[in-house]
């Protein structure tokens, strides 16, 4: 086991609306080790978003982190002013977006906006930074990185922007990636070029990298452990080979269920029943029960607790728990 | 198996081009043709920018088509009567004539270039006539095949007013039947003049297919060129000739289904008056049935009858999604163009509304146009799928058979980068496919995917390869199976 890049515990984000707190997160643990890719999983409004949103400290100004404790590198995050989280951004931890083209300024070349973090962050002269940043470039495989260096990102397609936004990123070699659903505005084609040198770059950069998505297929094919949100809760957490082949929560199951498999030629697809709560929506007991075929009285009442089943496979269910009794 | 199906739609080298400006256009489709089924999901793949989405629009003439045809035989010349029907009829002589002009011209042409003929320093010039000559014949085929599509091979017929004024009257008839149509009623009078239209038609086949023919091209007494011509002849309608009027018509039967339902919605319209809308426009209900009609459809796309109150923005995604399609079902729908419907969606909702989809085909008879990215649901939801790569049609056959035998590089290369539900296997650092798609604007000569093919040939470079059948219902553009479009014919 490596050192744990990240850890978050019981984390609760809130968001006022009309004058109310709503829970958006309702108490997430989880943790990240060097050189290991976690895939979180779930459906748009389950709170993956406002989880690396409360990480990196750029939540709304109707957002809060209400309790819990997220800690970089063993250093405590929730405690530190606004402005010594800032100094951490980017240095020792960068995100990249869905949308390249709404990260990347318009108006300055590709050139000064590699340069840019490289000067700030790392102390580098110009000259050294635009070294540094070439060679990046070159190592997330694009052709004639110079002059790339004074093209503007509007000049650049789609797979081309986010190879770029990875390099910019990781050439401050941070100890923590965020990528929020970076893949999922791009072509297959191109999707499968920037998992793999995602995949490559772990393993050369002994990067943590927090990803994100709502695609199984592309968590098959980058993470290494996968937790699954429902709802502002964890329902299961565990190696990516125990997700896939024993999913215990009802939900994971469903999951599984609802997407079309390429590799099976018989595949009936099967729908979760009902719709995503929405987060002002009351829901008392296990916040799925209402759509879960298997709720009982309990699922009702009471909030499952996450217990271990299996080697570091978590699950929060009160079915799974009284089977595997 | 196909030779049996019904077609319901036939799109022949359809071409669609946007001017950027003077001599600059993208090439969205280039040469496209296929046909699609009655009752069929038919499934269209391909990146970004291949040309999907245009082709789904092009199909609806929500873009008119820069050239080609879209046949449509939901209906048929029988009970419907467009309006350019009348004035192809009235060129039919035009056509003759002038292909006959073309074919003369040629002819001269041809003399010209014979009598240089042995004469040194004059191959280029010779060379230069030759190609004018063919030019010509290519023009006068091109007259003919104009005229086919009204007459079929009846175009080269000596006697061509009779054929005219016996495809007048059945226009005349089938004007009639529409007339009725348009009233709502299919009562007896319609299946009437319904049929007398059909009857003229097949009596001018009778009397005249084949008989006294017109030598306008050296090939008109060969009957494999009648059978030639008689392929042009179509029983439906072509959709890129009809008014703006009677496309609107034909909407009723053709619907669409776009990717992100919130902005195909009004906000400040509600729910059942959104839905209501296709009913005021199309038809005289009175208000009351109107609702109730309304209401059977909520429930039919499995919304509650209350939604009928609700706006726009208290609704999820799916839901959303489902007034799109209880709008799109309101009439009597027979082909509806999906575009990205599920992608917007989350996994589970998706297949909800694949379920609801499967379901109202089943029991509606519809027709989907299903465009796509995901070759997950692509697979399960369609029943042939055809593959776009700049425009152009790559592959097309059967889901099962594309999966299990693709045989276009492109193909190969698509169903190889999609992320598998599968582990166990190292995560792979080794890509599939280099490089990004070719500008539209700009394609590349030969074959549109040579520039990124990993067994591009010499051939690829300089020619690009047409569309053939090399294995029953398996249509491939790839000069690979050259040799196996050879043996079959």
């Amino acid at each position: 086991m490596g050192k744990n890049v990240l850890e978050v515990k019981d984390l609760v984000t809130t968001f006022r609306i009309n004058k109310k707190e709503y829970e958006v997160l309702r108490g997430i643990s989880f943790h990240i080790e060097e050189n290991e890719t976690l895939c979180m999983v779930g459906e748009s409004g389950c709170g993956k978003s406002v989880t690396t949103l409360s990480i990196m400290d750029l939540l709304p100004n109707n957002g809060r982190v209400r309790s819990g404790s997220i800690k970089l590198n063993g250093q405590e995050l929730t405690t530190l002013s606004s402005h010594e989280r800032n100094t951490l951004r980017g240095r020792q931890m960068g995100m990249i977006f869905q949308e390249p083209m709404t990260a990347l300024n318009p108006l300055l070349t590709i050139g000064r906006q590699m340069t840019e973090g490289l000067v700030t962050h790392q102390g580098l002269s110009k000259k050294e930074a635009y070294e540094v940043a070439v060679s990046w470039l070159e190592r997330v495989g694009i052709a004639n990185p110079e002059a790339r260096m004074r093209q503007f990102p509007f000049q650049l397609s789609g797979g081309l922007r986010q190879r770029i936004m990875i390099a910019m990123v990781m050439a401050v070699q941070p100890a923590l990636l965020i990528a929020d659903e970076p893949t999922t505005a791009l072509d297959v084609t191109i999707q499968k070029q920037v998992l793999v040198l995602l995949n490559r770059l772990k393993k050369d950069v002994k990067t943590g990298i927090l990803f994100i998505t709502h695609d199984l297929g592309v968590v098959a094919e980058i993470a290494d452990r996968v937790i699954i949100l429902y709802a502002g809760h964890k329902v299961e957490e565990g190696s990516i080979g125990e997700i896939f082949s024993h999913p215990l929560h009802p939900y994971t199951v469903g999951l599984m269920g609802a997407v079309p498999n390429v590799d099976e030629d018989e595949f009936e697809i099967r729908a979760i029943p009902g719709t995503f709560p929405n987060i002002t929506e009351e829901i008392g007991g296990c916040r799925f029960h209402p759509r879960c075929p298997y709720a009982t009285e309990r699922c009702r009442r009471e909030i499952p607790a996450e217990r271990e089943y299996g080697e570091r496979h978590y699950v929060s269910c009160h079915k799974v728990e009284e089977e595997q009794r | 198996m196909s030779d049996e199906r019904k077609i319901l739609l036939d799109i022949k080298e359809l071409k669609k081009y946007f001017p950027v400006r003077k001599n600059v256009s993208v090439k969205a489709l280039e040469d496209v043709s296929f046909s699609i089924y009655e009752g069929e999901k038919f499934g269209v793949v391909g990146e970004s920018g291949c040309g999907k989405s245009t082709l789904g629009r092009v199909i609806l003439q929500l873009y008119p088509q820069t050239s080609g045809a879209t046949v449509y035989y939901g209906r048929t010349l029988n009970q419907m009567c467009p309006r350019y029907l009348a004035k192809e009829i009235g060129k039919l002589p035009e056509y003759q004539k002038k292909a006959s002009e073309f074919y003369q011209k040629a002819l001269a042409v041809d003399k010209e270039a014979a009598a240089l003929e042995n004469q040194p320093g004059q191959d280029k010039k010779r060379a230069e006539l030759e190609e004018k000559s063919l030019e010509m014949k290519k023009n006068a085929s091109r007259q003919l095949r104009e005229g086919a599509r009204t007459v079929g091979s009846m175009i080269l017929c000596r006697d061509l007013s009779a054929v005219q004024s016996l495809f007048e009257q059945a226009r005349k008839e089938s004007a009639e039947a529409a007339a009725i149509y348009k009233k709502g009623a299919q009562t007896e009078a319609f299946s009437e003049h319904e049929r007398k239209a059909g009857e003229l038609r097949n009596q001018a086949w009778t009397q005249y297919r084949g008989k006294d023919i017109l030598p306008i091209v050296e090939r008109a007494a060969d009957p494999t060129y009648l059978d030639e011509l008689d392929q042009y002849y179509e029983t439906g309608i072509n959709l890129g000739k009809l008014t703006r009027k009677e496309m609107r018509e034909m909407r009723k039967e053709m619907q669409m289904i776009f990717q992100d339902p919130a902005a195909s919605l009004d906000p400040r319209q509600s729910i059942g008056k959104s839905i209501e809308e296709v009913f005021i426009i199309n038809a005289d209900y009175p208000p009351a049935v109107r609702k109730e009609k309304v209401m059977e459809l909520l429930e039919k796309v499995g919304l509650k009858r209350e939604h009928y109150y609700s706006y726009p923005h208290a609704l999820s995604g799916g839901q959303k999604q489902r007034v799109g399609i209880a709008r799109a079902i309101a009439l009597d729908t027979k082909f509806i163009v999906l575009d990205e419907a599920v992608s917007a969606l989350d996994v589970s909702v998706q297949a909800q509304i694949l379920l609801l989809l499967n379901e109202l085909s089943a029991e509606k008879h519809l027709t989907y146009f299903f465009i796509t990215h995901d070759l997950g649901v692509v697979k399960h939801f369609c029943d042939r799928i055809m593959v776009m790569y700049l425009g152009n049609v790559c592959e097309l056959t059967d889901s099962i058979k594309l999966f299990h035998k693709p045989l276009h590089p492109y193909t190969k290369s698509l169903l190889a980068a999609v992320p598998r539900l599968k582990v166990g296997q190292e995560h792979s650092t080794e890509s599939v496919l280099e490089g990004d798609v070719p500008s539209a604007m700009n394609p590349p000569k030969g074959c549109p995917f040579h520039t990124r093919c990993s067994q591009c040939m010499e051939i690829c470079k300089q020619e690009k390869p047409a569309i053939a059948e090399i294995e029953p219902g398996h249509f491939v553009a790839c000069h690979l199976y050259d040799d196996a479009r050879v043996k079959r014919s």
